[in-house]
């Protein structure tokens, strides 16, 4: 079942991308900023919002699911069918980075998840003295990774630096994984 | 590559897409309809059997009148079985939170970190007034001699200046601006007001761990002021019994673990945890949010400490979500402050005024904290 409907979107050039992380991460603003929405009066995500990018000839269904600690519990209620899992880290949050490594690698066991290729974005890099992506990488020992293919990708939903190149990444893999059969 | 009849092919083929198609159907109900995963599974179906509806058109090339109308048929009837699979579960047209038994996790969390609050230094009753006179040297900014922060401050950088702000008894001036951003940590019973040399454009600022204390950052942070620039972003943590004037911040505040405070802020985002006993001065231009709170209340911002673009937006301070109360009822953890009780304007200026031999009690008091904040 599963993988019938996985083939049936990938002919037709769809990918679905769940966004993920912790609240304040940035999720919705990156959104916005890609759709090019005003990014200033974003409000916490209650719940979820769902957007759809053309993108290079593909059809992006983008899953920004609101990261508030009540909100949690209900991620894995978007976990089926996910092509790409885009983690968003808020660079600038020192005091919670245990936090997200925890929710990141506890995410990284999920069955359902197993298929996805991971893509880190180091949000607010426009902010002066925020994490590097060397620092972020080993906070959240991204290089213990070994289920899932993953990068990390400095950026800012204020500038929109990096964030098409992310997605530019998410595309090529998913190319190179999904569309060969 | 023999000469396969097409219309056998077609036929096999039809039969393996009818049979996926069917199977999806009956999974369908399997779905939730929480997050409309089963909508998408539904649009699935039924773009699936559009296409296989035109591979029979396509086939027409081929296929006798009649094997055409029986595949037809058949394409109708898959058709009115998803009809009949959705008329069974009305789906849902908004988003809905199931109460889970799991509740009440995010509302423990901060407690114990609370206790750390009361351990610090007992300090010496210290006004640190560091709104920097003009004749006030640069040269200040090196601060290499000093003895480095007893307790670990959470970030890596602004060790330097907590040192200098807690070796120091009556007036003292901490200089900010070699910095790369704005973190105090640990102290007790401190008035400290941030200069305006203390600004730095687009950094972000954390308050943590502080206990009986009056900060006032208004200065640094406006923009209007001479060399102020807002914070990217703030964070505070783990504050008991004080009062925190955060300023101007062009993005986030996030607010953990306080208790029996009073926080005054204008920000485009306000992020609310765990707090207790807090009343909250916002000028904020989106919905605040709580989440594991109680007993936190909600005025404005003083028209005196807006500056006139903040003015000029619209302050949702007054329409808050607590993600722990996501029914139509009122949440009962958060209301508004009623305007008498409100701390004017005047109020404020007065007790944050730089004075000598005022003591710290007076000024949380005068600001509406302090009355039995325990310990
Ligand atoms: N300076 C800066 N601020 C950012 C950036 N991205 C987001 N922000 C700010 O961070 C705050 C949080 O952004 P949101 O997009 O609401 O965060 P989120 O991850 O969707 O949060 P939840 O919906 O609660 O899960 C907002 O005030 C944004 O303005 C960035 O790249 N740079
Ligand atoms: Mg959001």
């Amino acid at each position: 079942m599963l993988s019938i409907l996985r083939k049936a979107r990938l002919k037709d050039k769809e990918l679905r991308i769940l966004m993920l992380g912790l609240d304040n991460a940035g999720k919705t603003t990156i959104v916005k900023w890609i759709m090019g929405e005003d990014v200033n009066t974003v409000s916490p995500t209650l719940g979820f919002i769902i957007k759809t990018i053309d993108f290079d000839g593909y059809k992006l269904n983008i899953w920004d699911v609101g990261g508030q600690k009540t909100l949690r519990s209900y991620w894995r209620n978007y976990f089926e069918k996910t092509d790409a899992l885009i983690w968003v880290v808020d660079s600038t949050d020192r005091l919670r980075v245990a936090d997200c490594r925890e929710e990141l690698h506890g995410l990284l066991l999920e069955e359902r998840l197993s298929g996805a290729s991971l893509l880190v974005f180091a949000n607010k890099q426009d902010v002066q003295g925020c994490m590097t992506t060397q620092e972020l990488s080993q906070e959240l020992r991204l290089d213990e990774i070994r289920t899932h293919r993953w990068t990390i990708f400095r950026c800012s939903a204020m500038t929109g630096q990096n964030l098409k190149e992310g997605l530019a990444w998410v595309v090529e893999d998913a190319k190179a994984r999904l569309f060969l059969y | 590559m023999t000469s396969e009849d097409p219309k056998d092919r077609f036929y096999r083929q039809f039969k393996i897409s009818v049979a996926s198609i069917e199977e999806q159907i009956s999974s369908l109900p399997s779905f939730s309809s929480v997050g409309g995963e089963r909508q998408y599974a539904v649009e699935h179906v039924l773009s699936s059997i559009s296409r296989l509806s035109n591979d029979v058109a396509d086939a027409s090339a081929f296929l006798p009148a009649y094997d055409q109308r029986t595949y037809s048929d058949k394409v109708k009837e898959l058709r009115d079985e998803v009809a009949k699979a959705q008329a069974q579960f009305t789906p849902k047209a908004r988003f809905q939170f199931k109460r889970r038994p799991t509740d009440g996790a995010g509302a423990g969390a901060g407690t114990s970190a609370g206790a750390r609050l009361d351990s610090r230094r007992p300090n010496p009753v210290g006004r640190v007034d560091a709104a920097a006179p003009p004749a006030e040297p640069k040269a200040r900014d090196t601060l290499g001699s000093l003895p480095t922060a007893a307790t670990g401050t959470a970030g890596v950088v602004a060790k330097n200046y907590n040192a200098e702000i807690a070796s120091g008894s009556g007036v003292r001036k901490p200089s900010f601006s070699a910095a790369r951003d704005i973190a105090l940590s640990d102290h007790q019973r401190m008035h400290i007001t941030l200069p305006v040399s203390a600004a730095r454009a687009t950094s972000a600022g954390t308050l943590t761990n502080l206990d009986r204390c009056v900060v006032d950052m208004s200065a640094p942070t406006t923009s209007g002021s001479a060399h102020g620039a807002p914070f990217a972003s703030l964070a505070l943590k783990d504050i008991a019994g004080s009062v925190i004037v955060a300023g101007h911040v062009d993005g986030p505040v996030h607010v953990t673990n306080v208790r029996d405070s009073a926080i005054m802020v204008a920000a485009r985002q306000v992020r609310i945890h765990d707090c207790d006993n807090v009343v909250f001065y916002l000028h904020c231009a989106s919905r605040p949010i709580i989440e594991g709170c109680k007993g936190v209340r909600f005025g404005k911002t003083p028209e005196g400490y807006l500056t006139e673009q903040e003015k000029k937006t619209p302050n949702l301070y007054d329409q808050v979500d607590d993600f722990k109360w996501l029914k139509a009822t009122e949440s009962p953890n958060w209301s508004l402050l009623p305007e008498p009780e409100a701390i004017p304007e005047s109020v404020w200026k007065k007790a944050l005024a730089p004075g000598p031999g005022v003591v710290i009690e007076d000024t949380l008091h005068a600001l509406g904290v302090g009355k039995s904040s325990g310990a």
